[in-house]
């Protein structure tokens, strides 16, 4: 009985203290903030798109998530994310496919870290030029949109809010998301 | 025994704290109507699901909102002010980062602790040996599988067993009519208890018994649902997933055919507990189930690793496989999601279902689990019968 008392004991004080910083040596990026509210819906398909204006918060931009509705999986066609700089020069170009995007999924968008991208300001284009009206993609947007995402566009047309989107970097080292998870427990902890 | 109580509470709270499972904040969600006098909770988030955060049915049966919205009305004034907004937070990430959630974590699963240690005490009434019964005592609060049953999956199902439990005990004590009356109460909580009636007919000692033990948790199930009878009650709850599940595989079924009419043709001198056991067995062998359906076995296991030692250690690995079969499913709140309330980075880890995926199809190794825990309930099976004959 001593052997399953120590092995109990050792089992439930490793989940919680020790399980967590092992895991967190598997996080390969992490959110700058956490997600927008999931607001409102704009389609995109042949020439709408949709386009966004940011800054950086971080260095070491390594993705993009956004919240992205394909109704019934109708969707089975080559969308693309292109990532441009404040001078209008592309940066990244993401290819994604419908049929990985079940309706009303997180879907991120990763590319090779940029490593000065700290306080830098981009603009990010999603388009659907494959897909016709049957085959829409929505894109999730919000009116309460934080103060680093900045202008959206409709196609040419400016609009009110910002895509609810996360921007992901790339952890300066394994020891930083290992202290950031411990530190952000305990402070809510204490 | 009373250092080992207090180590046993202080892991569980533990675990209660920083464990968070989904479910928990959903019924409790569902259950908070209660406060504002809500009685018919199926009909009332069918009709107002277009308003509500949340659109989810409540697929337990009526007990489980009474108790559960009854406890949340009594220690409000401990949740504070911000609880039932913390509630109707919809937003995936807002509400694991609320500084409060490691105490609303805690409160809310307190009950499960009070029936926890409660199932400690019913468990070592089961030995006339007091050294035996302290052992079965401590391998209860000792062992690694039901603290994250009941805690980290924040299992409600833990009020139907708990009661389930009390039952077989005042069975054993020869006081049929207490225990039909405590299984029918378990059932409205949960249906799962009312599978066994067919067997407690089997073991009545005669027509009067028979009754009694059958027809009794029938007619207290009946009456706690009566009042709430109605085409929502019957979709959310009665004919849910959650209920019906369990007979989704046909070898369930033939199973537990089988051990009925065993029962009923042969056995003539009917170990009710065993067949409590093996009609568990047939059911996590050959369903998909839920993770928190395996705290319905528990409590009988540890007393059955007590009794017959011999068996502990193939009821070991059993727990050891059966544990491991929902780790596979594809769904985030098995393993890693669980521990959202430390950091919503966790979100971004793959789950073992992807992990696996890239080496090797996660069905073929669920199957290949199923199996092998199929395997030592068949053993366990023979081993249980043999020994009686």
């Amino acid at each position: 009985m001593k052997k399953m008392i120590w092995l109990t004991v050792i089992t439930v004080l490793f989940s919680v203290f020790v399980l967590p910083g092992i895991l967190a040596l598997g996080i390969r990026y992490i959110p700058y903030d956490i997600q927008p509210p999931l607001e409102r819906v704009k389609n995109i398909y042949g020439k709408y798109t949709i386009s966004q204006e940011f800054t950086s918060q971080e260095s070491q931009l390594t993705g993009i998530a956004m919240t992205i509705k394909n109704p019934n999986l109708k969707n089975k066609k080559d969308f693309y994310l292109d990532l441009y700089n404040d001078q209008g020069e592309m940066l990244r170009e993401i290819k994604f496919n419908g049929a990985n995007v079940e309706d009303g999924s997180y879907i991120k968008f990763l590319f090779d870290p940029i490593a000065d991208s700290k306080g830098k300001k981009y603009n990010l284009v999603l388009s659907n030029s494959s897909g016709d009206e049957e085959e829409v993609l929505g894109v999730y947007y919000t009116l309460s949109k934080p103060a680093w995402v900045g202008q959206m566009a409709f196609g040419l047309e400016k609009q009110d809010g910002g895509i609810s989107l996360v921007t992901f970097h790339k952890p300066q080292s394994k020891l930083g998301v290992i202290k950031a998870i411990y530190s952000s427990w305990l402070s809510r902890l204490l | 025994m009373k250092k080992l109580l207090v180590l046993a509470i202080v892991l569980r709270l533990l675990v209660a704290a920083f464990y968070f499972h989904p479910d928990i904040k959903t019924f409790n969600f569902q259950s908070s109507f209660l406060k504002k006098g809500v009685t018919d909770i199926y009909s009332y988030l069918v009709n107002n699901k277009e308003n509500l955060p949340f659109k989810e049915e409540f697929v337990y049966f009526p007990l489980t909102y009474f108790v559960t919205g009854g406890y949340q009305a009594i220690v409000s004034p401990i949740l504070g002010k911000g609880f039932d907004g913390w509630l109707a937070n919809a937003s995936s990430n807002a509400f694991v980062i609320d500084p409060s959630i490691y105490k609303y974590l805690v409160v809310l699963k307190l009950p499960y602790l009070l029936l926890d240690i409660g199932m400690a005490y019913l468990i070592r009434k089961f030995f006339k040996d007091k050294k035996k019964g302290n052992l079965a005592f401590t391998l209860w609060l000792f062992n690694p599988f039901t603290i994250f049953l009941i805690y980290a999956y924040s299992n409600v199902d833990i009020f139907p067993v708990a009661l389930t439990l009390l039952s077989f005990l005042l069975l054993r004590k020869g006081k049929p009519l207490p225990a039909a009356v405590s299984l029918g109460i378990a059932a409205g909580f949960k249906l799962y208890p009312l599978l066994f009636i067919p067997f407690l007919f089997l073991y009545g000692k005669n027509l009067k018994e028979k009754l009694i033990l059958s027809v009794t948790p029938l007619v207290i199930f009946f009456a706690i649902c009566a009042p709430f009878f109605s085409t929502a009650f019957v979709n959310s709850a009665l004919i849910s997933g959650l209920s019906t599940g369990i007979f989704k595989s046909e070898f369930v079924t033939l199973g537990v055919s089988i051990l009925f009419f065993y029962g009923l043709i042969f056995d003539k001198k009917m170990n009710i507990f065993n067949y409590w056991v093996v009609l568990f067995l047939i059911i996590f062998s050959f369903a998909l189930f839920h993770v928190q359906w395996l705290l319905w076995l528990a409590p009988f296991l540890v007393i059955m690793a007590v009794k017959k030692p011999y068996l502990s250690l193939l009821i070991f690995v059993m727990a050891v496989f059966s544990f491991s079969i929902p780790i596979l499913y594809q769904d985030r709140f098995m393993t890693l999601g669980l521990l959202r309330a430390y950091s919503i980075y966790f979100d971004l880890l793959p789950t073992p279902f992807v992990v696996i995926q890239k080496i090797y199809d996660p069905a073929n190794l669920l199957m290949i689990f199923h199996s092998i825990f199929a395997g030592g309930s068949l053993v366990l099976t023979y081993r249980l019968f043999k020994q009686k004959q």
